[in-house]
C-alpha cells in the first residue's frame, strides 16, 4: 500500500469514526455524557492513550475539568500551561515532547506522574467565543502529525455544535415561554450559517437565510475546498418549530466534518443521508441541493434531492432555466444505489439560484404566490450587478408582493454568478500535474503565453529556470500529494508576473532558504539551495504567502 | 530534447535542454566518461539548476582524477546562470563568440 492510499484509509477510517459519534450523540444525553463520549471518541481516533475536555465558565473565567464532581470541581486558570495558551490564543497547540516545551506545567496539563509525552491541544470555539479546549495525551506511534491536527479540529467543531446543543436543549427544557424557545433555536440556526462570501476567482457570489416568524428548517453553506472548488448547499427540513431548526444544524455540521476529511460528493451524500434516515423522526425529511462548483472547468456537480426549482440564467440568451430535483429529500429512504451527480455549466455571466419554496410559495393577501415568475422578473432585468445586490433586489421584489401579508416560511437565497469579464483577462492559469513529466508542457505553457503577448523571447529561458526550479520543489517535497499545482502568468506594459500555487501543504517560505556562499572553494560546494540563490538574483521580485494549507509564490520580471 | 554524446575530439557534446527531468540520463552519460575533460555547449539551449547538479557532481570527480572540466561555447543565458551559481570560479568557461 503506498502513501496515498494510506492517507485516504486514514481518512475513511477517521471520517466513519466521526460519523459514528454523531449518531451517538444524535440521541439526547446530558452533558458529562457528551463530554465523556467526545474525550473516547478524540482518544480512539488519534490512537492516544488520553483525552480530557475542559469547559470554560464565563463566570470564574476559568476552564472546569469535564467528569470532576460539580462541588470539588478540578479548575484551571487561563494563564498556565499548554491548556492556558490554548485557551487564550484559540489555535491548536501541537507539542511533539513536552519536556523541552517551556510552556508545558504540569500541574495545569495534568502530569502527575510526569510522563506525558506528546500532547494535541485544541481551543473550542464558537463565533469567537471560547467554549472550551480538548486535551488528547500521548499518541501511541511518536508525536502527533498533521493528519491528527485536521482530524482533531474536525471532532473539536463538532464537540463545539453538540455541547452547544446540549446546553440549549438544557435551557429550553427550562424555558417556560415558546418564543424564547424559538429564539435560541435560530440562534443555533443563524450560527453555522456562513458569516462571509467565499472568495472564488472569477465568481461573485451572495447567500442569505430570513427567518419566518415561526421556526422552519433553512439552511445554506458556502465551504471552498483546498483545491479551489466550492461546495454549495441549501437545506430546508420540514415542520415547523425546533426540530427542523435542530435537524439542518445537524446536516450542516455533517457535511463540513464529511468535507473537511476530502469525502467526495456522492459519500457525502449518502452517508449523511444514511444518517438522516435514523435520526430523523418519521414523516420528516430535508429537501437540500448539494453542489461541487469546479472554477476551472465552471462545472457544477449536484444531487438536489427534492430541492428544486433550481435556476440556471443564462447570460447568453437572457433565459432562465427552471430545473427539478434530481432525487428523492434527504432522510427518507436509504439508497441501494446512488444515481450519478446532475451537471451544469456556467458560461461568463450566468448565474445559477438556490431558492428555497419560502420564496415561491411566499402568499400575498389575496392568495397569490410569489412563484418563479417574481424571481425572473428581477433577475432579467439585474443579473449583471453584484449578487448582493441582486438578493436585495429579489428580497424587496418578495415584500413588494407580499403588501404585508406575513411570512410563513423560511427564505434562503443563494446566487452564484460567473464573472462575465473573467474571459477578457490577461492572466492566464493553468494546473499541471505534480512530475516532471510536467516540464515539457509548462515550458509550452510559458512560450505560448510570451509569444501572445509578444514578450521579449529573452525572458524566456530566465523564467524557465526560475518556474522550473520552483515547481521541482514543489514535487518534490510533496510527491503524494494528490493536488495539481497551478501556474498563472499575467502581464502589463511594464512587468511579467508568474504566480505558482501549491495546495494541501506546510508552508515553505522559499524567500527565506538559506543564503549560498558561492566563494567556497570546490571540495566545499553543495548543490543544495543553490537553484533558489539564483532565483532570488534571477526574478526582480519574489513574494511568498501561505494562507488555507496554499503555498503561493510570486515573482515579476521587468520588461523593456 | 536532450541529447548527450562524444564529439570526434572526445569531447561531451550536449545538446537541447538539460532540466529535472533529463538529469539523470546526463548524469548516467558523464559517470561513463574515464577522464572528462572538454564539454561542448554549442548546442545546449536551457539548463535548469538540477543540472548545475550534475556538472557540479563531475567537475569533483574529475578534479580528483586530475583535471577539471572546460565548458566551452556557454550562451550567454547559460553563463549568467553560472555567474550567479558561481561557478565562473571553480569551472574553466568560454563564453559562445569569445
Amino acid at each position: 500500500m503506498n502513501d496515498v492510499q494510506q492517507s485516504t484509509g486514514l481518512r475513511a477510517e477517521a471520517l466513519l469514526q466521526i460519523l459514528e459519534v454523531t449518531r451517538k450523540l444524535a440521541a439526547p444525553f446530558d452533558l458529562q455524557s457528551v463530554l465523556t463520549e467526545i474525550g473516547e471518541a478524540a482518544r480512539s481516533v488519534l490512537h492516544a492513550e488520553r483525552a480530557t475536555v475542559w469547559l470554560y465558565e464565563p463566570a470564574i473565567d476559568a476552564l472546569v475539568l469535564a467528569g470532576t464532581p460539580a462541588d470539588r470541581p478540578v479548575k484551571a486558570s487561563l494563564e498556565n500551561g499548554i491548556l492556558g495558551v490554548t485557551a487564550r490564543t484559540r489555535v491548536i497547540v501541537n507539542v511533539p515532547d513536552c519536556r523541552l516545551d517551556a510552556r508545558f506545567d504540569p500541574a495545569v496539563d495534568l502530569d502527575y506522574d510526569n510522563d506525558v509525552r506528546c500532547m494535541l491541544s485544541v481551543p473550542l470555539v464558537e463565533q469567537n467565543s471560547l467554549v472550551g479546549v480538548l486535551q488528547v495525551v500521548d499518541r501511541v506511534d511518536g508525536p502527533f502529525n498533521l493528519e491528527d491536527e485536521r482530524i482533531a479540529a474536525t471532532l473539536a467543531s463538532q464537540c463545539v455544535v453538540f455541547i452547544q446543543r446540549e446546553r440549549l436543549t438544557r435551557t429550553v427544557a427550562m424555558a417556560e415561554k415558546l418564543d424564547r424557545e424559538i429564539k435560541l433555536a435560530r440562534d443555533i440556526q443563524m450560527s453555522t450559517l456562513p458569516s462571509d462570501m467565499p472568495k472564488v476567482p472569477g465568481y461573485d457570489m451572495a447567500g442569505q437565510f430570513c427567518p419566518a416568524d415561526d421556526t422552519g428548517g433553512d439552511t445554506f453553506d458556502l465551504v471552498p475546498l483546498d483545491d479551489e472548488r466550492l461546495f454549495v448547499l441549501l437545506g430546508d427540513a420540514s415542520g415547523h418549530g425546533i426540530g427542523p431548526a435542530l435537524s439542518s444544524t445537524q446536516m450542516t455540521g455533517m457535511l463540513r466534518v464529511a468535507l473537511r476529511l476530502g469525502a467526495d460528493l456522492d459519500s457525502i451524500f449518502t452517508h449523511v443521508n444514511n444518517q438522516l434516515v435514523e435520526d430523523l423522526p418519521e414523516e420528516h425529511f430535508v429537501t437540500a441541493f448539494l453542489g461541487m462548483l469546479d472554477p476551472r472547468s465552471h462545472e457544477v456537480l449536484y444531487h438536489a434531492a427534492g430541492q428544486g426549482p433550481l435556476l440556471h440564467f443564462h447570460a447568453a440568451t437572457g433565459e432562465c432555466e427552471w430545473r427539478s430535483p434530481s432525487t428523492f429529500p434527504m432522510g427518507y429512504m436509504r439508497y441501494p444505489r446512488l444515481d450519478a451527480p446532475s451537471s451544469l455549466t456556467l458560461e461568463p455571466g450566468d448565474v445559477l439560484g438556490l431558492i428555497s419554496d419560502g420564496a415561491f410559495e411566499y402568499e400575498n393577501g389575496a392568495g397569490r404566490q410569489f412563484g418563479t415568475e417574481g424571481v425572473e422578473r428581477v433577475i432579467g432585468l439585474n443579473h449583471h450587478r453584484p449578487m448582493s445586490e441582486l438578493l436585495s433586489l429579489i428580497l424587496e421584489a418578495l415584500h413588494g408582493h407580499a403588501a404585508g401579508a406575513p411570512q410563513a416560511d423560511d427564505i434562503t437565497i443563494v446566487l452564484i454568478r460567473r464573472r462575465a469579464e473573467a474571459s477578457a483577462a490577461t492572466t492566464v492559469q493553468r494546473y499541471f500535474k505534480r512530475s516532471f513529466d510536467s516540464l515539457d508542457p509548462v515550458f509550452r505553457f510559458i512560450e505560448d503565453f510570451l509569444r501572445a503577448k509578444a514578450i521579449d523571447p529573452g525572458l524566456r529561458e530566465p523564467v524557465n529556470f526560475i518556474v522550473e526550479e520552483l515547481f521541482t520543489n514543489m514535487v518534490k517535497y510533496n510527491p503524494d500529494n494528490a493536488h495539481d499545482i497551478a501556474l498563472a502568468l499575467g502581464c502589463t506594459p511594464d512587468k511579467l508576473t508568474v504566480r505558482l500555487i501549491d495546495f494541501g501543504v506546510d508552508p515553505f517560505d522559499v524567500t527565506r532558504a538559506p543564503a549560498v556562499d558561492i566563494d567556497k572553494p570546490l571540495q566545499d560546494r553543495q548543490i543544495g539551495g543553490l537553484g533558489l540563490h539564483i532565483v532570488r538574483q534571477m526574478a526582480d521580485t519574489l513574494r511568498y504567502e501561505f494562507a488555507d494549507r496554499r503555498s503561493t509564490i510570486t515573482f515579476t520580471m521587468s520588461l523593456g | 530534447m536532450f541529447e548527450i554524446g562524444r564529439g570526434a575530439a572526445g569531447e561531451v557534446v550536449l545538446k537541447g535542454r538539460l532540466d529535472a527531468a533529463q538529469c539523470e540520463k546526463a548524469l548516467q552519460f558523464f559517470d561513463g566518461v574515464d577522464d572528462p575533460h572538454v564539454v561542448d555547449f554549442t548546442g545546449l539551449d536551457y539548463v535548469s539548476s538540477a543540472g548545475l547538479g550534475v556538472l557540479l557532481k563531475t567537475q569533483k570527480r574529475a578534479m580528483q582524477a586530475g583535471r577539471g572540466l572546460k565548458l566551452v561555447n556557454v550562451n550567454k543565458h547559460i553563463f549568467d546562470i553560472f555567474r550567479y551559481a558561481g561557478f565562473d570560479k571553480i569551472f574553466e568557461i568560454d563564453k559562445a563568440g569569445g
